[in-house]
């Protein structure tokens, strides 16, 4: 699996690269590639997005700067921006097993998370890795002509007041943590992003 | 040939999965690897590459609709030469245009209300048998039965062959564990609870409430009864107006007011040939007095009142498609002249399907103009998330005591009520009625430009 670090790219400009990335692996130029960013500060709605779950106007969101995009993901609300490692895997599914392919994602950010002393965990139910009760990870994948792509958004010293705006992920009352939140300060990104990189190559590979 | 095409299987335990919207129509061709259905499961979505390419003979199932694994969705004619089935026309479903955020989104067409429909194009094919009696759940729902202990037989199943969603587990969960309950229990639900010290807290008001009743239980129509269902306009309009009324505590409040220089000024432009209606002179008025009462033109954000610099007011104009709420833009910068203006050409761009969704979005305040047959008074509902909205009642001529010269007299007089809710949750009385009295001077000091 290739890695590529991107740095900040803006969220449409993003989707429009992973879709490139989809079409060159869905034709088999390429192979599987882990794309690895972060995005300047963006709520995104998914299809089952309900605008009732941004707590703020989106006028008022546009006066400081910060977009809001829909996307044709799943899923409800999430916030993206500085902070917040972004991973979209473009992987080619010869045998399709989304259950599966979450699952090791979820697998990969506890490791990488593990290595940083942050004891994170699945919850039965929910898609995401969660510290204790609150979210440090948020998973949303697509699938287009067999190939995987969307990711994850990893909060690392993701400044959380950003989720308080919005019902995170449609779940009401439930909370965002980050890296920087359960340690008391965080590695920085670039280490973050090393450890990730290595997770994912061990754990996505034979899809 | 007719080639199938399947709800793949996305996993081993991924036993069914809901189709969310078709990329093609019954009739176009596709080639091979083109994406043909967007579906999703409960945990990813996907589209569904054509195996093979050909001409679209069938479409099995509805944007929405749940369908087990393997089951065929959709047939695809390979042999272009032989005579095609006769192209279906449109699916029946409405397709809805793309979602913006106004709330009153307008469809392409309007809705057509179909006639209650029995089957779809084809029926769909027989599901899978149960195994052996026991009712196929996704691993899902089974693990939300076992975490809350319900007891699956009580909940009414919408999916394929009544099987229980995850839908109607949480639809059960949030009814409390009643409403979609097959076995109505109207006993226990009618006794009411003697009220103790503090009533309890409502339920937090779902912002995406449900905004059917949920599954109550209604009689089956009777012959030559007409079932409408919802289309995606009036899915909307119900949705705002279920979490307005949630939202806001709604205080009404009244007005009367003599529009007779109102009418004087109307009547001296109809000799100048210029027709304009009374709205007009309201969003003057209401301009005027949002500029001295700022509290009004606001919006709500979480816990936060915005208080918006501009005046921007959202004019409801009746179409045949329904009802849009177009936006007059710095309403308080414009003559009457040009709110005359604004307001025809919404109306008639209405008439004609032209208004930009653009155009319904960004309000700070309402005015609702139900018009010549808009009755004594009406208490409307705010637009979410502003703080307030006022309703114009129809203008009659009554008798009225006025003071003329010292002495009170009875005059004729066209007057109208003028309703005026508001957000008691941040418009205290003071305000709300400071404001809509300021409204009245307004209108009635006649000094309009």
């Amino acid at each position: 699996m290739n890695t590529v670090w991107l740095g900040e790219v803006g969220y449409r400009e993003a989707l429009d690269l992973q879709l490139s990335y989809v079409d060159r692996r869905a034709d088999r130029k390429i192979p599987d590639t882990l794309l690895l960013l972060t995005h300047p500060h963006v709520y995104t709605l998914g299809r089952a997005g309900d605008d009732a779950n941004l707590l703020v106007p989106e006028e008022t969101l546009a006066v400081e700067g910060i977009s809001v995009e829909r996307v044709g993901r799943g899923g409800d609300i999430t916030y993206h921006g500085p902070g917040q490692l972004v991973g979209y895997p473009i992987v080619r599914m010869e045998k399709p097993d989304v259950h599966r392919f979450v699952r090791s994602i979820e697998a990969a950010l506890i490791e990488s998370l593990g290595g940083f002393g942050v004891d994170a965990r699945r919850i039965d139910g929910l898609t995401g890795v969660w510290v204790g009760e609150r979210k440090i990870a948020s998973i949303g994948v697509g699938i287009r002509k067999w190939v995987t792509y969307h990711g994850f958004a990893l909060n690392v010293t993701t400044d959380l007041s950003y989720f308080r705006r919005i019902h995170l992920c449609g779940l009401k009352g439930r909370e965002a943590t980050s890296v920087a939140e359960v340690r008391g300060s965080a590695p920085p990104m670039e280490t973050v992003r090393d450890a990730v990189t290595a997770a994912f190559v061990c754990r996505l590979e034979g899809y | 040939m007719l080639v199938d095409i399947v709800m793949p299987q996305l996993g081993e335990s991924v036993v069914e999965g809901v189709v969310v919207k078709w990329l093609v129509a019954v009739g176009d061709l596709v080639v091979k690897d083109q994406p043909i259905v967007e579906i999703s499961t409960d945990k990813v979505d996907a589209e569904i590459p054509s195996p093979v390419a050909g001409r679209v003979a069938q479409l099995l199932a509805k944007p929405g609709e749940t369908v087990p694994i393997l089951t065929v969705v959709a047939r695809i004619e390979t042999s272009l030469g032989t005579a095609l089935p006769a192209p279906e026309g449109k699916p029946p479903w409405d397709e809805e245009t793309e979602g913006f955020p106004g709330h009153m989104a307008r469809k392409t067409e309007p809705p057509i209300p179909a006639p209650p429909r029995v089957e779809p194009t084809a029926p769909p094919p027989p599901p899978p048998p149960p195994l052996s009696g026991r009712m196929r759940i996704t691993p899902v729902v089974a693990r939300m039965t076992a975490e809350y202990g319900i007891d699956l037989s009580g909940i009414a199943g919408t999916g394929i062959d009544g099987r229980v969603t995850r839908k109607d587990v949480e639809e059960y969960l949030a009814s409390g564990g009643k409403s979609a309950a097959k076995t109505a229990e109207p006993v226990a639900a009618a006794a009411p609870t003697p009220s103790k010290a503090p009533a309890p807290a409502p339920p937090p008001a779902p912002a995406a409430a449900p905004a059917a009743a949920p599954a109550a239980k209604t009689a089956a129509p009777a012959e030559g009864d007409q079932v409408v269902p919802w289309t995606p306009i009036r899915k909307k309009i119900a949705e705002h107006m279920v979490a307005s009324k949630h939202t806001s505590p709604h205080v009404h409040t009244f007005a009367e007011v003599d529009m007779r220089k109102a009418a004087a000024h109307r009547a001296i432009a109809k000799k100048e040939g210029v027709n304009l209606t009374y709205l007009p002179f309201l969003i003057q008025a209401a301009a005027r007095a949002l500029r001295e009462f700022p509290a009004m033109n606001a919006l709500v954000a979480g816990e936060s009142t915005v208080l918006k610099k501009d005046i921007h007011i959202s004019v409801g104009v009746d179409t045949e498609k329904g009802l849009l709420v177009p936006v007059v833009r710095h309403a308080d910068k414009k003559s009457l002249a040009e709110l005359a203006k604004a307001v025809d050409d919404f109306g008639a761009r209405g008439r004609t399907g032209k208004i930009s969704p653009d155009e319904l979005t960004g309000g700070t305040f309402t005015i609702s103009n139900p018009g010549s047959k808009g009755n004594l008074f009406g208490t409307p509902i705010i637009n979410q998330p502003q703080v307030g909205i006022l309703r114009m009642g129809q203008i009659v001529k009554r008798a009225v005591v006025v003071d003329a010269g010292g002495e009170d007299a009875i005059v004729i007089r066209p007057m109208m009520y003028l309703c005026l809710a508001y957000d008691h949750r941040v418009i205290d009385g003071v305000a709300g009625n400071g404001f809509l009295y300021r409204v009245r001077e307004i209108l009635e000091a006649g000094d309009f430009s």
